[in-house]
């Protein structure tokens, strides 16, 4: 279904926040999205998981468009993300025009990405200041803000170097913070972690999942229990079932669930 | 045992410190020996060259004519690093962009300034632009064919700052591909425009890498320099040539214009060491 030409859409409920339609990506001949529909809406805690290869990070990169889609829709906020439509055809917006949607989208990596030429304090207010234009003087009293919220107001002069996977994962988290996005997108965000810094991450996951809208890609299912407000199940590049966590473990439906479940709760 | 467990790490701690100073000492020796093979090198050396009657009374005679030279040499160099820099960094983001007349502009300016010899672009700008020049005089265009007309100085800066800048593109290319895609990735996820990326983000750590391979192209550069001397710049290479070839003293002023670029590229390299500790201050933990 092609929608008409204007860049915003108005959605039957202005609640949903992220609506993903028939998206389809491809890497050269490999279909690693096949017809993939997602409705997010305000304030819920969506946990996507998975087996390695099935396309759940993949699906979360192009929600702000660090990946390209091939065909389908995908909208934050009502507005469609990384192109617009003309006749009927999706032509890919400018770079101002996707900078400007990705600042209302945070992002949280797996290896973290934090800048190492800049100290913890320097990293977070680096985008309000660059991109919302925030005088340093208030950006750094958030910062600090936020720094705090995370647990690690003494490290705000470290370098990234200078602190632990752990550490420098929250510091990711508080940057991404400090642009007050609508949506947080964490992807596998504790995999490249050692084991005992696992925790101080999810934490801080757990008390920011009270009150923002997030998409997780994890393997924590100790995480996806107690913060998801939903599981989405995906393997080969499709969403093979969803249900509320209390639903999704005790009574999964398909085969493939079922096995995943077996392997990965040993 | 409580006793033995409590003295326990300060006496690995005392065997600890005692081992850092045996080391720090050794090393110490080490570097004295090493300057010792130095002195006996230069030691050596003017023997031999004291042997074979060079005049060092000559040399201490001239060597403040080497000394004025050495300005115009480290003038020359210096604006021409500059400038090579400056091309390097447009010529590197260039290579590296999608757009096709920046990729093929910037790929062809660095192979045929790669491919050719810097004596024969110095030849080129100085007394090949001139004939240009005259000829759009004659065509009617007289301030323009002037510009073509450069002075010997100007034209040696230019000719050092277009080749240094095509090698210097390569450096600052491999450095700027070096920097994780992450990086890129988390920067723009922020929601930082492609400029601010590479502004803010990209380039500041991508200069760390560099800085080094600036520093080694700083000093090629002071020494490469003397082809300049073509042109009747009277830089070292020049005044030691001209008072070599006037009283026959080759070895005695060739000697002296040799020392003054040694000591420049020693300075120089121990500039780049203090700049290199400076840019490496994130990275310690």
């Amino acid at each position: 279904m092609v929608t008409p030409t204007t860049p915003s859409v108005k959605l039957a409920d202005s609640n949903i926040i992220v609506k993903a339609e028939n998206v389809n990506k491809y890497f050269g001949a490999l279909h690693v999205l096949k017809d993939m529909d997602l409705e997010v809406r305000r304030n819920e805690v969506v946990v996507i998981i998975g087996p390695s290869g099935s396309g759940k990070s993949t699906f979360l990169r192009c929600i702000n468009h660090l990946e390209k889609i091939n065909s389908g829709h995908i909208y934050v906020n009502g507005h469609m993300i990384g192109y617009h439509d003309r006749n009927g055809k999706l032509v890919e917006d400018s770079e101002r025009n996707i900078s400007r949607q990705r600042a209302e989208i945070g992002m949280v990596f797996q290896r973290f990405n934090l800048f190492p030429h800049l100290t913890a304090i320097e990293n977070i207010i680096e985008a309000p200041m660059r991109v919302r234009k925030i005088p340093e003087e208030q950006a750094r009293a958030e910062g600090e803000r936020l720094l705090a919220r995370v647990g690690l107001a003494d490290k705000r002069d470290k370098y990234p170097n200078q602190i632990s996977g752990g550490q420098q994962q929250r510091v990711a988290i508080a940057r991404a913070l400090a642009m007050k996005p609508g949506l947080m997108l964490f992807d596998e965000p504790t995999s490249a972690l050692d084991p005992e810094m696992i925790g101080e991450v999810l934490d801080v996951m757990k008390e920011l999942a009270h009150e923002m809208t997030m998409i997780v890609v994890s393997h924590e299912m100790g995480f996806a229990r107690a913060a998801a407000n939903r599981i989405v199940f995906v393997d080969e590049g499709q969403i093979i079932e969803q249900a509320s966590p209390e639903e999704f473990f005790a009574n999964p439906r398909s085969e493939r669930t079922r096995l995943f479940l077996s392997q990965i709760l040993h | 045992m409580d006793s033995e467990s409590l003295t326990q790490p300060d006496v690995q701690q005392e065997m600890g410190i005692a081992l850092v100073a045996l080391q720090r000492r050794n090393k110490t020796i080490q570097q004295i020996k090493i300057a010792g093979v130095w002195v006996a090198l230069v030691a050596v050396l003017t023997g031999g060259l004291l042997l074979l009657h060079i005049e060092p009374g000559y040399m201490l005679q001239h060597y403040n004519i080497i000394l004025q030279g050495a300005w115009t040499t480290i003038y020359v160099s210096f604006v021409s690093i500059l400038i090579a820099t400056a091309i390097a960094l447009a010529g590197s983001i260039a290579r590296l962009s999608s757009n096709s007349i920046a990729q093929g502009v910037s790929g062809f300016y660095v192979s045929l300034l790669r491919g050719t010899p810097l004596l024969i672009q110095i030849y080129v700008i100085y007394l090949g632009l001139p004939q240009i020049g005259q000829q759009l005089t004659e065509l009617g265009f007289p301030t323009i064919g002037r510009m073509f007309i450069l002075d010997a100085i100007p034209a040696g800066i230019l000719a050092l700052s277009l080749n240094y800048g095509a090698y210097m593109t390569e450096i600052f290319r491999a450095g700027l591909q070096s920097i994780s895609h992450g990086q890129r990735e988390a920067a723009i996820a922020l929601g930082m425009t492609p400029w601010q990326v590479m502004r803010r983000v990209i380039l500041p750590q991508a200069i760390r890498i560099i800085i080094p391979d600036v520093g080694n192209q700083f000093i090629a550069m002071q020494k490469d320099s003397a082809l300049v001397s073509v042109m009747g710049v009277w830089e070292i290479t020049y005044l030691a040539n001209r008072y070599a070839r006037r009283d026959s003293k080759y070895m005695e002023m060739f000697l002296v214009g040799a020392a003054a670029y040694w000591i420049l590229t020693i300075i120089s390299s121990w500039l780049q060491g203090r700049l290199e500790k400076r840019m490496g201050r994130a990275y310690e933990r």
